[in-house]
């Protein structure tokens, strides 16, 4: 309902359709066996594109065949490219045994199987394969009389180095993080987990972007359904560009308006592989250091990847204090607003003391003064944020001490609000989730609003709202705030605490019911004289 | 998502409409009373009123240096307000209309009732108070001798306002000395209305301290003490028990867990002190012919905290113990005595027989306050000293 109300309004009519010509979807095109013809097509095609460069060359033989290379030369490595694929064809035809005569029949083949010393090869006969395959960073060569072009690949594109990964760091534990080349990443992937059963499906999505998306799973442990909804969700997409995982996030998700992130992400392999491990899909999305992960459930927003490393009591400690963290974060503000406006009774009388004496000549109301104060450490989350890191800190200075503690003196807001804030916010810092972060900023000031109104009674009444929508909730079809509704007991081994390692026997059941085992059941820390029984 | 959609307009529109922003007070308008003391007074044309006193936090002054930013640290944390009228809600209005803010009852930790309050309109004032929907039921009643006006005329001494002290004294104060017991307005309320047994309430006092305090804090003149319990009967307050008094019906009646209750002991001539540190009560009532006998067993056990004399060697601790349990026995019975010399039993023994057989009860339903009086009570005190201090035996000289 809401969905197609959003879409009327930001202008597509179902009857008329977008004002657009209908793009045909393009055609096979056969390359021929003339190199001229060949060469005059592809110019046309590459017209204006100066990136791309036709180098012309002879293959010395008897008698010399004309032949093209065709690239984008700033896609690849041209030292690698002039000594692998030109220098070869060029140099090394005179080494060749003399009873292999190049021919215009057999040309390709002798090149790949004698010549070329490139690692990757692939053959093409379409034009339209043949474009993808050099703007991915391929060299093309064309060569006169043969209906199939070459590419080698030599890669050469230049990316960021792995580094730490700046929104999930951690105190124990690996410190490489996916980049923006999905090759890297996938490669961080399978240093993990080195198995054939881990496998990787690459699709394109994006009619002008091509952008490469890859699905990895574990082959037995995934339900083959969720693979193929994953797929199917994937393929669904129709899109111009499409920008790294964000847009993907928002198209494959379940609902279209959830605040809650159904799909999770991440920028760490370890995690990542963890994930894979108990059944679940990644989803590499090229340009992006940003992995996604599917199905996810409320309670991993509260997992950080560190629990893993760290001795399941600490872990367990830590995990408990983050949901006091997330209790504080979504619900400091509103209590107060509701305590403070509503049911002054329940307050200490010697707080109550501390209070009034504190709000006696305040303009604001309590509620105002929090919700201002909400709003004015966004404004400044936002600012330190968006500025360069050097100027961050000045804005945190300028906006923390100046602004927090001229406003009290001047008398326009009290402590409370101040407090309050402060409190929150640095409560939700504690929630490794990012996004989860942001999902509690939005509900923190409907909870504000509604304890204005209501009170108490109404923040519980939005709690019990969020709760209800949580419930109905899902993730590709995996109910969000499992296992805790519905209940599976043997899940809640890494929910609210974290089992100790030798205890995770099973695999969470919606993710992992095809196969549960984890690891043998009779293992964990024994003393020397009862394990040698 | 429809079904969803639909509650969540609900909730919006019921935010709006129902009862919500209207209930709405900022803190900063509430009148926060933090004690209300009542007096019932013949006016000069001889018309019964009611004056109500009660104490309002003022801001800037009960959080202490905290306010700062407007006027002095002087003055008190609270101010006194004082009202007439015919009823008591006219009364406090008489007082609460000077100030724009909103009555705030939930802070009234004390309630003080005057003495002719206590014995006249008693019922009324209960009413009142339980009929406040702001009023906190474990509010401290307590009682004073004369008028509870006069008791606004004090100042604080150990706390920051009159109204603190009143909950330090009054909380705890049955485990911590003794002398006095706070009685909340529930429990109050429920032995007012209950069929078997009368109320108490502490009794508030204003005393005249001798100490100086220095020149800027110019001594306190006149301060409050909660010590004693004032005796009533039905809804009239008949009597008072004094502080050692009062120690034999906290004794009779409370379990004291953390105690610090001190009883002077004579024995052979010579003294020694008691301080009691636990001690349970245990109350058995029986009807025999109509004859109402009350067993009652204490068992208070604590430490000897100073000793004039008195032989403490471990083999005379029984009669250390034997005498203990003597002086505290003959306390404990004369608190008995003098609450039936007023005719009331706040005791809670025929609440006992109640509870224990309701059978018994009925026989003596009609007429249970004369059973009562003619009640056979024996009273077994088992004192135990657990130790006798840092000190063992008693100091010798050997000089």
């Amino acid at each position: 309902m809401l969905k197609s109300l959003f879409k009327k309004v930001l202008g597509f009519s179902a009857e008329k359709g977008l004002k657009q010509a209908d793009q045909k979807s393009p055609q096979k095109q056969p390359l021929s066996n003339s190199l001229d013809q060949n060469t005059a097509e592809l110019e046309k095609k590459f017209e204006l594109c100066a990136d791309i460069v036709f180098r012309k060359f002879t293959i010395n033989c008897e008698p010399p065949i004309n032949a093209v290379a065709v690239f984008a030369d700033t896609m690849i490595d041209e030292k690698i490219g002039s000594k692998t694929i030109l220098g070869a064809i060029l140099q090394e035809t005179t080494s060749l045994p003399v009873d292999v005569k190049i021919t215009k029949s057999n040309a390709i083949e002798i090149l790949k199987s004698r010549l070329l010393t490139t690692m990757s090869i692939k053959e093409t006969s379409d034009l339209l394969e043949f474009e993808d395959f050099v703007l991915q960073g391929g060299v093309a060569i064309v060569i006169d009389g043969s209906l199939t072009a070459l590419i080698c690949f030599v890669g050469g594109l230049q990316g960021r180095a792995i580094d730490e990964p700046i929104t999930e760091p951690v105190v124990r534990g690996p410190r490489d993080g996916f980049v923006e080349d999905y090759k890297t990443n996938i490669s961080l992937i399978r240093r993990r987990i080195k198995s054939t059963r881990l496998k990787v499906e690459l699709l394109q999505v994006g009619e002008l972007s091509k952008t490469t998306v890859a699905i990895c799973y574990i082959k037995g442990i995934v339900h083959d359904l969720l693979i193929e909804e994953v797929k199917t969700r994937i393929s669904r997409i129709k899109i111009d560009v499409a920008m790294g995982s964000g847009p993907i996030e928002e198209m494959i998700a379940d609902e279209p308006f959830s605040i809650f992130p159904l799909i999770e992400y991440t920028e760490r392999p370890d995690k990542v592989a963890g994930s894979l491990a108990e059944g679940r899909v990644a989803i590499i999305v090229d340009n992006t250091p940003m992995t996604l992960i599917v199905p996810t459930t409320f309670v991993s927003l509260v997992q950080a990847s560190e629990d893993y490393y760290n001795h399941f009591i600490f872990a367990s400690f830590v995990r408990s204090i983050r949901f006091v963290a997330l209790n504080i974060a979504l619900l400091l503000p509103a209590v107060t607003v509701a305590i403070m406006s509503f049911h002054q009774e329940i307050i200490p009388d010697k707080l109550l003391g501390i209070i009034i004496s504190n709000r006696k000549e305040l303009p604001l109301p309590i509620w105002a003064e929090v919700l201002v104060m909400e709003m004015f450490f966004e404004i400044l989350r936002e600012a330190g944020v968006r500025l360069p890191r050097t100027i961050g800190q000045s804005v945190s200075i300028v906006g923390g001490l100046v602004i927090g503690q001229a406003t009290i003196e001047a008398g326009f807001v009290g402590y409370i609000p101040v407090i309050v804030v402060a409190l929150t916010a640095v409560a939700s810092f504690a929630i490794p989730n990012y996004g989860a972060g942001t999902t509690i900023r939005i509900l923190r000031f409907g909870l504000i609003i509604s304890a204005t109104l209501m009170g108490l009674v109404g923040v519980m009444l939005s709690l019990m709202l969020i709760l209800f929508y949580l419930c109905g909730l899902r993730s590709f079809g995996v109910p969000y705030l499992s296992p805790i509704a519905p209940l599976i007991p043997g899940d809640l081994k890494d929910t609210f605490f974290r089992a100790p390692w030798w205890a995770m026997l099973t695999r969470p059941r919606f993710t992992g019911a095809k196969e549960p085992s984890r690891m043998d059941t009779n293992q964990g820390p024994t003393k020397p004289s009862k394990g040698k029984e | 998502m429809r079904r969803l959609m639909k509650i969540a307009i609900l909730v919006i529109v019921l935010q709006v409409v129902c009862t919500g922003c209207w209930d709405h007070r900022d803190i900063n308008t509430l009148a926060i009373i933090t004690v209300i003391g009542f007096d019932k007074i013949t006016a000069e044309d001889g018309v019964d009123q009611w004056q109500v006193s009660a104490y309002l936090m003022q801001a800037g002054k009960a959080g202490g240096e905290t306010g700062g930013s407007a006027g002095g640290q002087e003055g008190r944390p609270e101010i006194i307000l004082k009202g007439k009228g015919l009823t008591i809600s006219e009364a406090i209005l008489d007082f609460i209309k000077r100030s724009p803010r909103i009555p705030f009852f939930s802070d009234a930790y004390s309630v003080i009732l005057g003495e002719r309050v206590a014995q006249e309109e008693l019922l009324v004032v209960i009413d009142y108070l339980n009929r406040l929907r702001e009023q906190r039921p474990g509010a401290f009643v307590m009682v004073v001798k004369g008028a509870a006006s006069e008791i606004f005329e004090a100042e604080p001494e150990a706390s920051i306002s009159v109204s603190r002290e009143l909950k330090d004294q009054s909380q705890n104060v049955a485990d911590a000395k003794g002398i006095a017991k706070g009685i909340t307005l529930i429990d109050f309320t429920a032995d007012l209305l209950s069929t078997d047994r009368d109320p108490v309430a502490s009794q508030i006092r204003q005393i005249q301290t001798e100490e100086k305090r220095g020149e800027k804090l110019a001594g306190p003149p006149k301060t409050t003490l909660v010590e004693g319990l004032g005796i009533f009967k039905d809804d009239k307050l008949v009597g008072w028990l004094n502080a050692e008094e009062t120690i034999g019906y906290n004794l009779l009646t409370s379990k004291i867990r953390e105690g610090d209750v001190l009883i002077p002991v004579e024995k052979d001539g010579k003294g020694f002190v008691f301080l009691i540190e636990k001690s349970k009560p245990k109350i058995k009532a029986k009807l025999t012919d109509d004859k109402l006998n009350i067993k009652v067993e204490i068992e208070p056990s604590g430490r000897i905290t100073e000793n004039d004399d008195v032989n403490l060697a471990p083999s005379d601790i029984g009669a250390v113990e034997l005498a203990v349990s003597e002086k505290i026995g003959a306390m404990v019975m004369h608190t008995i005595e003098t609450v039936r010399g007023y005719e009331s039993d706040c005791l809670g023994f025929s609440e006992e027989l109640h509870h224990s057989s309701s059978k018994d009860w009925k026989k003596v339903k009609e007429h249970w306050r004369e059973t009562f009086l003619d009640a056979n009570v024996e009273v077994e005190v088992r004192a135990k000293v657990e130790n006798t201090g840092r000190l063992g035996q008693k100091l010798e000289m050997s000089k």
